[in-house]
């Protein structure tokens, strides 16, 4: 006999989640789950039979075998989950009875919570919250089997729709005061995996040409006071003084160093508070010299903000930058100065140009090796037909003169290294783009640049890209490359684009989305709750807290739509005070008896309780008039339920606390 | 059929669901926490509220079903009967409904979908006497199972049960007129009295012998005639314990009502029914049930009637 058919929202919502997760499962999963859908479907729809418990347990093992094998654990969440999503599927393989569907419920509610684990964009948790409603529709149905309710499934959505919307005033109200514990309670973090491609430790030829058609957000900037202008725009991510061992072409990001030798001019510095996409790297983006640091950070040597752990998923921070520093000015341990003077690959044609300036000053060493770059006819291009080989400079200052902000800033380390200068390549991203109040700086504006060190100035900034293309320092990467026409219509920063424009909303939406609910912690909330004088130290007093006023609020919105309703249902508001008056006196120990009439029950109240025994014969009287008269008027309306509110308010808290009966 | 709103009292309880969801939930605000993810703080908070709620909207939906119960048919001790109950609501649909008069019998409601029904409860075998109904439980999962609400209902009237029917034993031959005092029968009278027996017409009564003799007659009209003389159930006249000869006398009343034979119904300490052609018979026949099943039974504060415990019909 087949079992009874599993609620059409559930089959709706189980495969919505398993769909959502399908990304993250392994590819052996895949069949098995699949099976025992089609299975289920077929044992529903056709009469196959269940499989015997033996084939079930032999499927259990196998699947948690292929887990095993692929995620080599059982735990985490990755593992979890395919599991989870096994569990369910086969579930529905021995699901006999009606009872048996609640299981399949709970198993399909945790698949539908652990989407969030994995992805928490708004359109996904609007995709979840449209499955919860259905699954509360399920729910519905199947907590109300055993009974015949003739509903069908639009009533049961409808009535899922008014539960869910009537529980979001306590759900928001909690969520705002729910106090947000820092750290793990458990030690588990929830594992990466989605960090965009963006900047790398190393520097290979050709990766900031693809990075520019990418037009996604790498972090997004809110600047305390008034933004730094853009040519103060360069967020430092990475420094680069070696080259890579099989490739001397590449540059390689310097290990993390001590503390920094600096000194900064408190007059130009400028707060600001950054909300980073995931990296998976360890590197903060900070504007020019990171004086104050988020907790587990810390600026090192080259004054690259260095974190504990990798940015695995969104991160907010506030950094305070100095504009104008000087950074291990006077000396440099010769060590270090060998370091900075290296020379990667064989570059004659650019070492014969430097050897001309060796017997300069450092500072007219550098204006020359700028000027040579204005002076010559470079080209600004993603697309400059690079070539292999070890005199990839070479062939790029003499001879292509097309190049990337990578490519100049290469070159222009070189030039100084072959003049005697030290200089190293820093890598991060320049610009950015306001939309709203938050500066975007996305993929595309990702650069490269040089930093080359004076005795008198210590490191300083030296941009060979703004000697070249200054449109690409003021205005983005688009206003400043020959051949922008296939970039993205959000990089090209193309006004009139509708789809830039739907876009930038977009994006908008998304970091107001990033900020005020996923970026909800407990920092934003003790500075909203401090605003207004309710911030608590202690979290178990704060959940407390949290609780009492949700339930309280919760509870007098409740209490209104009670009366709302029992108002409706009275027909109108004398009817409803005096049904409120009569629970008022049966609270004070005067019951009507079932024979007993109305202005008779009034009599016995006045005498009962002498205080409002005039207003209480008033209203045996007024409320006689109102049912047997041939005709009222409004003014009698009006005054008996004057007289009706006006009692009703003296007796209520009379028959509820029984001490003020005296 | 009761006409105001039956007595009720309202409970909530969780359900084993509600509590291992309730453990869920923490489970889930404890993930939350932990991976600093705050739609899973939301979802948790939601299905909070959603627990609270659904406690809240199966209190108001219960509360707002009106119950009236109709009066079961008069019955024989030992035998199965049933009432109807009427379930309203004023402005909504009916919620999913299991009713339970207490029996082992429990009934879904069969048809929701409107704002009213109509349920036959069965009731089981009882002894005689006017007892009480059962008291009702209305239940129901609604919205989402988590919670046993339920609503007893006290439905304040009883039920009519007679003596079974047997058939009895009576001392000698039954006797028309003896035990009432009553004249012979006035063959060729041409005055046609006789003496009062009660259930009389009072118009038949013929106040001027009375005020000269002190002695009551009535006076049969012509078409009474041919009516034969009422038949005596008397209780004095059957043989064996009381309940024995309640079930006789029962079985002997339904037989006369069956054939249309006047009757008079003798109860010791009561007074005695009396029913021919001229009266109100079906009334009659009730009255004199509603008697024996009433018979010596002592009656409780309600009005109901004390049947020891053990007895059996």
């Amino acid at each position: 006999m087949p079992a009874p058919r599993l609620d059409p929202l559930l089959w709706l919502v189980l495969v919505g989640s398993v769909g959502l997760l399908l990304p993250h499962l392994p590819v052996a999963v895949l069949p098995i789950v699949v099976a025992a859908f089609v299975w289920r479907r077929l044992h529903e729809v056709a009469g196959l039979p269940l499989p015997p418990r033996w084939l079930l347990l032999l499927l259990a093992a196998g699947s948690t075998a292929v887990v095993v094998l692929h995620f080599h654990a059982l735990w985490g969440r990755d593992a979890g989950v395919a599991l989870l999503v096994v569990a369910a599927g086969l579930k529905l393989l021995e699901t006999h009875e009606v009872r048996d569907q609640v299981s399949v419920l709970l198993l399909t509610f945790f698949l539908l919570i652990s989407v969030l684990l994995f992805d928490q964009a708004m359109p996904i948790f609007a995709l979840v919250m449209l499955l919860f409603w259905l699954l509360v529709g399920a729910w519905m149905g199947i907590a109300q089997a055993g009974v015949s309710t003739g509903q069908s499934l639009g009533q049961r959505l409808r009535e899922a729709g008014r539960l869910l919307l009537l529980g979001l005033p306590f759900a928001l109200i909690l969520f705002a005061l729910f106090p947000r514990p820092p750290g793990a309670l458990w030690g588990v973090q929830q594992p990466g995996g989605q960090a965009q491609t963006g900047l790398s430790e190393q520097m290979r030829p050709g990766q900031f040409d693809e990075l520019a058609e990418d037009p996604t957000p790498a972090f997004r900037v809110r600047f305390e006071d008034s933004p730094v202008p853009p040519r103060e725009r360069y967020w430092r991510v990475f420094v680069m003084s070696g080259f890579a061992e099989d490739d001397p072409e590449s540059w390689v990001a310097d290990p993390a160093t001590g503390s920094p030798r600096l000194e900064t001019l408190d007059d130009s510095r400028v707060a600001y508070e950054i909300t980073l996409e995931p990296t998976a790297s360890r590197q903060l983006p900070s504007l020019a010299a990171a004086v104050e640091t988020p907790r587990r950070s810390r600026v090192d040597g080259n004054l690259v903000v260095q974190r504990e752990q990798a940015v695995d998923d969104r991160l907010r921070y506030s950094m305070t930058s100095a504009l104008d520093y000087r950074l291990e000015a006077g000396s440099l341990p010769r060590f270090r100065r060998q370091q900075y003077l290296a020379r990667g690959g064989l570059n004659p044609l650019l070492a014969d140009l430097a050897a001309e300036w060796r017997d300069r000053p450092p500072a007219e060493r550098i204006e020359r090796a700028l000027a040579y770059f204005r002076e010559q006819p470079f080209e600004y291009s993603r697309s400059p037909g690079r070539r292999g080989g070890a005199d990839r400079a070479d062939t790029f200052l003499f001879d292509t003169q097309r190049g990337y902000c990578a490519d100049y800033a290469d070159a222009f380390v070189r030039l100084m290294r072959a003049a005697d200068v030290p200089a190293r390549v820093v890598t991060g991203y320049q610009g950015g783009e306001f939309n709203g109040e938050f500066l975007v700086v996305r993929q595309s504006d990702a650069h490269a640049w040089a930093e080359v060190w004076t005795a008198a100035d210590g490191w300083q900034r030296v941009d060979p890209t703004a000697a070249v293309a200054p449109e690409r320092i003021d205005e983005g990467i688009a206003r400043s490359t020959a051949d922008d026409a296939d970039l993205p219509a959000t990089v090209r920063r193309d006004e009139g684009s509708f789809r830039r424009q739907m876009r930038l909303l977009a994006e908008q939406l998304d970091n107001r989305w990033n900020q005020y609910v996923l970026g909800y912690d407990g920092g934003f909330q003790q500075d909203w709750l401090g605003r207004i004088g309710l911030a608590m130290t202690h979290p178990v007093w704060g959940a407390l807290w949290a609780l009492a006023i949700a339930a309280s609020l919760w509870w007098g919105l409740l209490l209104v739509l009670a009366r709302r309703e029992r108002r409706r249902q009275a027909g109108s508001e004398a009817e409803y005070l005096w049904t409120r008056l009569q629970e008022d006196l049966a609270r004070l120990g005067i019951r009507r008896d079932t024979s007993e009439s109305e202005r008779a029950l009034l009599k016995r109240a006045a005498l009962a309780l002498p205080f409002a025994a005039d207003d209480l014969r008033r209203i045996g009287q007024l409320l006689e008039a109102s049912r047997y008269a041939r005709s009222t008027s409004r003014r009698q309306a009006r005054l008996l339920t004057n007289r009706l509110a006006n009692v009703h308010r003296r007796l209520a808290w009379r028959g509820r606390w029984p001490w003020r009966r005296a | 059929m009761q006409r105001q709103p039956l007595p009720s009292s309202l409970q909530i309880r969780p359900r084993r669901f509600a509590l291992g969801l309730a453990v869920i939930t923490a489970a889930m605000l404890l993930a939350a926490i932990n991976y600093g993810n705050n739609l899973i703080f939301l979802i948790a908070f939601m299905m909070i509220a959603l627990m609270i709620n659904s406690a809240w909207q199966g209190w108001r939906a219960l509360s707002a079903v009106t119950a009236r119960v109709m009066p079961p048919e008069m019955r024989p001790a030992g035998a199965p009967g049933s009432f109807a109950i009427e379930l309203g609501t004023p402005n909504r649909n009916l919620p999913p409904l299991v009713v339970d008069a207490g029996t082992d019998r429990v009934e879904p409601t069969s048809a929701t979908a409107g704002n009213r029904t109509t349920l036959s409860l069965d009731l089981p075998g009882e002894p005689r006497g006017y007892l009480p109904l059962p008291e009702i439980t209305l239940e129901t999962p609604y919205p989402l199972g988590l919670w046993r609400i339920s609503r007893r209902l006290s439905p304040g009237i009883g039920q009519w049960v007679y003596p079974s029917p047997e058939p009895g034993e009576q001392r000698g031959e039954r006797h028309s007129n003896e035990a009432s005092g009553a004249q012979p029968a006035m063959e060729g009278d041409p005055t046609r009295l006789r003496g009062y027996h009660p259930g009389d017409p009072i118009r038949h009564v013929v106040f001027r012998h009375y005020a000269k003799s002190g002695q009551l007659l009535t006076r049969h009209p012509e078409s009474d005639e041919e009516q034969p003389d009422p038949e005596r159930i008397d209780y004095a006249a059957f043989v064996g314990p009381r309940e024995v000869r309640l079930s006789a006398m029962t079985e002997r009343l339904m037989e006369l009502e069956r054939v249309r034979r006047p009757w008079v119904l003798l109860l010791p300490g009561k007074e005695a029914i009396r029913a021919d052609s001229s009266t109100n018979r079906a009334g009659r026949y009730r009255a004199a049930l509603q008697q024996l099943a009433r018979f010596e039974r002592p009656r409780d504060a309600q009005g109901f009637d004390h049947v020891p415990p053990g007895e059996s019909y």
